[in-house]
């Protein structure tokens, strides 16, 4: 797997599952944090790449 | 003339609130049996999720541990650096201190010779974020396995 989109979702499915696990101790809530935590990462770098890519080009 | 208050001896003897640190600020879930809050600490830097296990939290044991190493073999298989303590480059040097962070991996890969790191591979630099992520992360797990040591959250798994 040597794509960015590919990299990208699986670094914010590890570090979702870490905090999920870190912060909530009933099983429900854990994925709830996880799948926050996943979708914001994922849709913060886009947010994040297609800020760069207006300010830059 | 006021009178002292009874609300502190009466929440003191609650069972969960009994016991106190040394600057008088109550526990909210007391001292637990088992080792203690350094032990704790050690265990938990050098295997990752160990510091849990020994607060009987092993569900959360095994997620930390499960992905935290993962996230260190695919830094390694990504081509990522084992970075050295190069005071002479700052950056370097928190590299090497966050990877670091995560104890018996970073050492048996230091001992195999694995993390030379590849500079002209295309995943080279996911590798660095990988590897310096999991050590960071694992920080936060060994302060999580400290509080539950020393009683400020509960030791147990819920259920």
């Amino acid at each position: 797997m040597t794509t960015h989109l590919g990299m990208m979702c699986l670094f914010a499915a590890c570090v979702a599952v870490v905090f999920a696990t870190l912060l909530r101790d009933e099983g429900a809530d854990q994925i709830r944090l996880a799948v926050r935590v996943f979708g914001g990462l994922v849709v913060g770098a886009f947010a994040v790449g297609w800020l760069m890519y207006a300010a830059f080009h | 003339m006021p009178t002292p208050s009874k609300a502190a001896p009466r929440a003191a003897s609650t069972p969960g609130h009994s016991s106190a640190t040394s600057d008088g600020a109550s526990l909210p879930h007391g001292k637990r049996p088992g080792p203690s809050p350094l032990v704790t600490v050690v265990w938990a830097w050098l295997i990752p999720g160990a510091g849990h296990l020994l607060h009987g939290q092993g569900r959360k044991a095994v997620v930390f541990g499960v992905v935290l190493v993962a996230m260190f073999a695919i830094g390694l298989a990504s081509n990522g650096r084992l970075f050295p303590f190069d005071a002479s480059q700052p950056l370097v040097l928190l590299a090497a201190g966050a990877q670091w962070m995560l104890g018996l991996p970073r050492l048996a890969a230091a001992v195999g010779g694995w993390g030379r790191g590849e500079v002209t591979a295309i995943t080279f630099e996911y590798g660095n974020t990988f590897l310096i992520a999991a050590g960071l992360l694992n920080v936060l797990v060994v302060l999580d396995a400290f509080d539950r040591a020393s009683g400020r959250k509960p030791a147990r798994d819920a259920k």
